[in-house]
């Protein structure tokens, strides 16, 4: 599960950084956010399969308006890539207190739907549960849908011409600012996405995207900046790695991500599949 | 010689009478201080993970102080309580605690939920010669961590583990033992206790399947778990980490193999889960409101609380109420503010307020007290919102603590008179 979560989170900090430069503190939060989002759709409608779908496009929308309400101010500035890191920085801590005041108690239930509880099969020492394989499902499909997103439509051409050369790409009459908005909502609701899975695995609570997106730069560090399919073998790669060393040698569980990172690092700079310069600098 | 007028001998008297008010007899400023109420330092997290349970905690400090003020208050003076938010750091929680004494000049300091706000808190109360009481549990119980002026009527993490594990004994529930729980400081004391008490009752200990904290997904550690073939596998976690254990512990099915007992649980924590995630756990509590109906005082608390804040108060939430209310019950019977003094009056001192019988074991500031443990009810068998658990065993007296020696104190002589 962990390494599903890890992808779907770790895309989106990596599409946003890809694109837009920014390292996106506040990604984690729209993690949170989509956890909350679904577990209001589920308290007004009882229908889980309905937070699905409300939960991404409500994060997703949230995010375009950060984008377009606070990020697109630091666009050009001086230092716009550490403004970009101190206003995400701000949001991580504002907006879980703004989700404390208006949702009152942290944790909130969220039970998953009876259909996928329960044990499906035995493998090796663990029992398979429904949820589980839902999770892995979700993101198996997921996964070929946003690489021809990224790969083979108009939109991903920009998104990677605007990777590769933003300044050209604008200078081609290509609306750069409407790609960002784009992106940065599509990185949102990805992250919104894995909040509403998670959920009903977890406690449902502000200050859930804390630890997720230090998980998650890992992924993105470990993987390459900006890649894909760098993200895809990073967040599988952390995943099993927690998985495994849970399994056989649970008191080293706390450091090995950070030992895999550094390991990575030492032998390839940029990560496993990330581009030369992106990430050394 | 110079000459001493009538007029310069008043001026003269008026300065001297102005000085000696500003540094003060004893008598004028106690006179002065009589209608100044007396100042009861809190330092809480009001905000961040643990913001709800603070807010419970400060109810019940506020109904302690209203109890202990319709009893005609301290040395004739109200009590009114001070609150910092410690924002969950402790640095802010050391910061706040020194405000407290320094600006505030509270003669005691409570508060603390988790372990790291306790040690700040402590530090700053034991070097200014203060008393810190916390609401969290009392666990820096070992000589070298503790100073004599700190005090906790909470569990310790021994007494907590102690009484699960006689209640496992005592209700036969097998004799091979486990452990799964987050790898820190905190619940590596339980498995010191675990270990020790199957010794006593002849249990074969397994030992620990260790979780980093913060763990979102407990499965990669629960093969290991079951493969313990344990029959009682024991829970130490504590708040988002508890709620996804215990969610993912019952997705596993392990209760189907293993009896399953949360060592210690938090209302709050069940509602998080969700209705049915600790059915057929044990977990155990300081506190459990159903108490109300044994103990007519825990009815009145609970009613007042329930007024207060709209909800049932949870096990530390009533430990709280307890925690003040001993605190300045002691003022108020020794008329003093005194630290030294209140110190040595609550070594030993025995009281009730919403439970059984307690007393602050002299030689280490443990409270001995009874543990509730609780069976977790499934969602059809809850009556209300709050009706997650059934008492099943009070388990409590000396047999559950550690003893003072274990600890590396003298039994037979107070704290106050070792360290």
């Amino acid at each position: 599960m962990n390494g599903c979560i890890l992808i779907l989170v770790a895309l989106g900090l990596s599409i946003v950084f890809g694109l837009m430069g920014i390292i996106n503190f506040a990604h984690g939060v729209f993690y949170m956010l989509g956890a909350y989002a679904g577990w209001l759709t589920v308290q007004l409608t009882g229908n889980f399969w309905l937070a699905l779908v409300t939960a991404p496009a409500a994060v997703g929308l949230l995010g375009a308006l950060v984008e377009r309400g606070v990020l697109k101010r630091i666009y050009g500035t001086r230092n716009a890539n550490f403004a970009g890191v101190l206003v995400t920085y701000g949001l991580a801590i504002m907006i879980p207190d703004l989700v404390r005041m208006t949702f009152g108690r942290p944790g909130k239930p969220f039970a998953m739907p009876a259909i996928l509880t329960g044990s499906l099969f035995q493998l090796g020492a663990t029992e398979v549960h429904g949820y589980r394989v839902f999770i892995l499902l979700v993101t198996a499909a997921l996964l070929p849908l946003l690489w021809l997103l990224l790969n083979k439509s108009n939109l991903g051409l920009v998104i990677r011409a605007g990777t590769s050369d933003n300044l050209m790409v604008q200078l081609l009459g290509i609306n750069v600012a409407r790609t960002w908005t784009i992106t940065y909502a599509l990185g949102a609701a990805l992250a919104g996405l894995a909040g509403v899975i998670t959920a009903p695995l977890v406690a449902v609570a502000p200050e859930m995207g804390g630890l997720v997106l230090i998980e998650c730069f890992i992924v993105t560090v470990v993987g390459g900046m900006g890649s894909f399919l760098g993200v895809v073998a990073g967040g599988l790669l952390i995943g099993e790695t927690l998985a495994l060393t849970g399994m056989l040698y649970d008191v080293f569980a706390d450091v090995v991500i950070y030992l895999a990172m550094a390991l990575v690092l030492l032998v390839r700079p940029r990560g496993l599949f990330g581009q030369e310069g992106m990430s050394e600098e | 010689m110079t000459q001493v007028t009538r007029r310069t001998m008043l001026k003269g008297l008026a300065g001297a009478g102005a000085a000696t008010a500003v540094s003060g007899f004893p008598f004028v400023n106690r006179l002065a201080l009589g209608d100044q109420p007396i100042k009861l330092g809190v330092v809480v997290p009001m905000t961040g993970p643990m913001a709800l349970e603070a807010q419970e905690m400060l109810a019940a400090t506020q109904i302690a102080i209203d109890d202990v003020n319709a009893a005609g208050g301290v040395m004739g003076r109200k009590v009114e309580p001070v609150v910092r938010d410690s924002e969950f750091k402790p640095e802010v929680a050391k910061r706040k605690a020194t405000e407290l004494i320094e600006v505030e000049k509270a003669p005691f300091l409570v508060g603390a939920i988790v372990g790291f706000e306790g040690i700040a808190m402590a530090e700053v109360g034991c070097k200014n010669d203060v008393i810190v009481s916390f609401f969290g549990q009392n666990f820096l119980t070992v000589k070298g961590k503790m100073c004599k002026y700190q005090f906790g009527n909470n569990l310790s993490p021994y007494q907590t583990a102690a009484a699960a594990a006689r209640f496992v004994d005592a209700q036969k529930m097998g004799k091979k033992w486990h452990m799964l729980a987050n790898n820190y400081s905190w619940p590596q004391m339980f498995e010191r206790a675990y270990s020790l008490v199957a010794k006593q009752v002849g249990a074969e200990w397994t030992g620990v399947t260790w979780a980093p904290l913060g763990t979102r997904d407990f499965l990669p550690f629960l093969p290991k778990v079951a493969a313990a073939k344990a029959d009682v596998v024991f829970i130490t976690t504590w708040a988002a980490d508890q709620v996804a254990c215990a969610k993912q512990v019952q997705e596993f099915g392990l209760a189907r193999h293993a009896q399953v007992i949360h060592s210690i649980t938090e209302l709050t924590f069940a509602e998080a889960a969700g209705k049915g995630v600790y059915e057929n756990f044990y977990s155990g509590m300081p506190w459990y409101w159903q108490l109300k109906d044994k103990f007519p005082e825990a009815k009145r608390y609970y009613d007042r609380h329930f007024a207060l804040r709209k909800r049932a108060p949870g096990g530390y939430t009533a430990s709280t109420y307890s925690t003040v209310r001993v605190l300045l019950d002691t003022a108020r019977g020794e008329k003093s503010l005194e630290t030294d003094k209140i110190t040595r009056a609550l070594e030993g001192r025995k009281f009730q307020y919403l439970k059984g019988p307690e007393q602050i074991r002299a030689c280490d500031h443990v409270n001995i007290q009874d543990v509730y443990l609780c069976k977790g009810k499934s969602a059809a068998a809850m009556k209300d919102a709050w009706d997650f658990f059934d008492i099943v065993q009070a388990v409590g007296g000396d047999a559950t603590a550690e003893s003072c020696d274990g600890e590396g104190f003298d039994p037979k002589k107070p704290l106050s008179q070792q360290i």
